[in-house]
């Protein structure tokens, strides 16, 4: 273009590109979070936040509960993104860190519960929430499950939930679990025997019962 | 439980999906202003001592996320990163040359800029609509992918060239501002242009070349601004507006007809370059209530405020004109540049309450706006200096 075109350019810009076309993927966009570039952080928000506020809402129940751990979550993910060995997986390091703030969520809604601190509307009600538009029965079903969710174990309660109303993988429950694929199946079938009194729904075929 | 209908696995395949698009914006607002000021005990309320060391470095930690945020905007504060990226995944920020060499940049997209030797050129803004740069000194060629989302903008001091599809050089000397266009058309927008713009279409070329000061002062119709297809000599010879706006009319004389919107424009410019306010916002309310469904009536009304908050303006009136814009059909960056002033005015008034809150309205509505960070820092800025 340039009469001087023989001569070499002054910045070498062209890099082997790893996504040829269209938007950065997750893993420059972290790399550009890394740099300190509050437009790769604002990206990496508007490509996650309606999964994990979702999954939030439908865990937890509260909507300000929800938006509390999920705000807490991507915090906490941008603050930790030097710690993220596959920038890649962005998106399942940000369950990770969502899912142990709802664990904990669950465990203090327990003892507080159990202190008798937790009033009734504040008890979170998650499933029979989000049955809008389904039939009685169901919304009967859904908010019975959600009184028994409430007075089994955190743990239990969080891999069945996981399992059961996200249909996460088995491994995968265990991955955010923090445990072992034994224990994740055992936590979940320890839990169905509880929930499966009032919910008219069966485990996964494969699952252990 | 018997004549329950049988809930299928998973749940959430039967449940509505509880995240509203709203909802996504108030965590969105939260978590960046998080990230843009030190978090606040009651968002960060750990609830056990035991976490209080991690909330510690949990602050320390967006205390520094926060300065290299606004750290770096504050100290560069043309340059605002955006979606555009360069294909190494990095933001654009300039490119320079020495006077034996040529530079080029590609971007994601597919589109790049060459710099031909002796130039540079830096970033302005960089967001979902818009790729802006400042051609400060030489010569740029521009290749861009047609069909994309942005607008790409070169400001190159006299003249700005806007594009969405293209192939175009820009050449800017000391006196002048070369634009050749190579495939598709381009927008040159000047003071020094007749009617303030100017469509270039394959194979043209506009020279805009106001004359040097001296000449000017001697010769008020020395400036030129030809434009010819490129490779012929056919100049037009075009009175710099300065000279223009002292010599003629609000409107041309011996007409019988009423002024075009263009004419009102044009004059509103002649106006503005004299220094002339009153003769400016008499032109733009005659646009507002003769024109007042043109496409460009917001733009009006935008500028009828810009001109009510100059020196010595009203800025009451000003603020009024700005929401009304608001509350008119106009286009998004409009609306942006709308809040912006408003945020603004308000901040300089003191009236900081107001302020944020037009700013979170901004926000809410642009979460990428390009005004965001230069606000932010504003207010923050206003916020330091109020005891």
């Amino acid at each position: 273009m340039f009469a001087a075109q023989s001569l070499k350019p002054a910045i070498a810009q062209v890099v082997p590109l790893r996504h040829a076309e269209g938007q950065p993927t997750v893993a420059q966009l972290v790399e550009a979070g890394l740099h300190g570039d509050p437009f790769a952080l604002r990206e990496l928000y508007d490509r996650h936040a309606k999964a994990v506020l979702a999954r939030a809402l439908r865990l937890l129940g509260r909507s300000a509960d929800a938006e509390d751990v999920t705000q807490e979550a991507f915090l906490e993910a941008f603050r930790d993104l030097k710690q993220l060995q596959a920038p890649e997986r962005f998106g399942a390091f940000l369950m990770g860190i969502l899912t142990h703030r709802i664990y904990r969520r669950f465990r203090r809604q327990r003892l507080l519960s159990r202190l008798g601190f937790l009033e009734k509307g504040e008890r979170d009600a998650s499933l029979e929430k989000l049955g809008a538009g389904a039939g009685q029965e169901t919304l009967l079903q859904l908010s019975r499950a959600d009184t028994v969710l409430r007075t089994i174990a955190p743990e239990l309660r969080l891999a069945w939930m996981l399992r059961m109303v996200e249909g996460c993988e088995l491994a995968e429950v265990a991955a955010l679990g923090h445990c072992s694929l034994a224990t994740a199946k055992r936590r979940v079938a320890r839990a169905h025997e509880r929930v499966r009194a009032v919910l008219d729904m069966d485990l996964p075929a494969g699952d252990p019962a | 439980m018997k004549n329950a209908k049988r809930l299928a696995f998973p749940l959430n395949s039967q449940l509505v999906d509880p995240a509203t698009d709203a909802a996504v914006r108030r965590v969105k607002l939260r978590v960046f202003s998080a990230l843009g000021a030190a978090p606040t005990p009651t968002v960060w309320s750990w609830g056990r001592v035991g976490f209080a060391f991690s909330g510690a470095l949990l602050v320390a930690a967006l205390a520094v996320v926060g300065f290299q945020y606004f750290g770096v905007r504050s100290t560069s504060s043309t340059m605002l990163p955006g979606p555009l990226l360069t294909r190494s995944g990095s933001a654009f920020e300039a490119l320079s040359t020495s006077p034996h060499s040529v530079a080029h940049t590609d971007f994601s997209d597919g589109s790049r800029i060459e710099l031909a030797p002796a130039g540079k050129v830096s970033a302005l803004s960089s967001t979902a609509q818009e790729f802006s740069v400042l051609l400060e000194q030489g010569e740029l060629h521009v290749h861009v992918v047609p069909g994309g989302p942005r607008r790409w903008v070169v400001e190159a001091k006299l003249a700005r060239i806007e594009v969405v599809g293209t192939d175009f050089s820009v050449q800017r000397s000391a006196n002048s501002v070369r634009v050749s266009v190579g495939h598709g058309v381009v927008l040159v927008r000047s003071a020094w242009l007749e009617q303030g713009v100017q469509r270039l279409t394959a194979g043209q070329q506009l020279e805009v070349s106001p004359a040097t000061s001296g000449a000017a002062e001697s010769s008020p119709h020395g400036a030129k601004s030809p434009i010819r297809p490129i490779g012929h000599a056919a100049p037009k010879t075009i009175q710099p507006l300065e000279h223009a706006a002292a010599e003629l009319p609000l409107v041309p004389r011996h007409r019988t007809s009423p002024p075009s919107v263009n004419e009102l424009f044009a004059a509103v410019d002649r106006a503005r370059l004299a220094g002339n306010r009153a003769e400016a916002e008499a032109a733009l309310q005659q646009i507002l209530s003769q024109f007042p469904n043109d496409a460009r009536a917001p733009v009006a009304r935008y500028t009828l405020g810009l001109v009510r908050l100059s020196a010595g303006g009203d800025r009451r009136r000003a603020v009024a004109e700005f929401e009304l814009v608001l509350e008119s059909g106009a286009s998004s960056s409009l609306r942006e540049d709308a809040f912006a002033k408003l945020v603004e005015v308000h901040a300089a008034a003191g009236e900081a309450s107001e302020a944020r809150s037009l700013l979170l309205r901004y926000q809410d509505e642009f979460p990428q706006g390009r005004h965001l960070a230069r606000l932010r820092a504003k207010l923050r800025a206003t916020r330091t200096k109020s005891p």
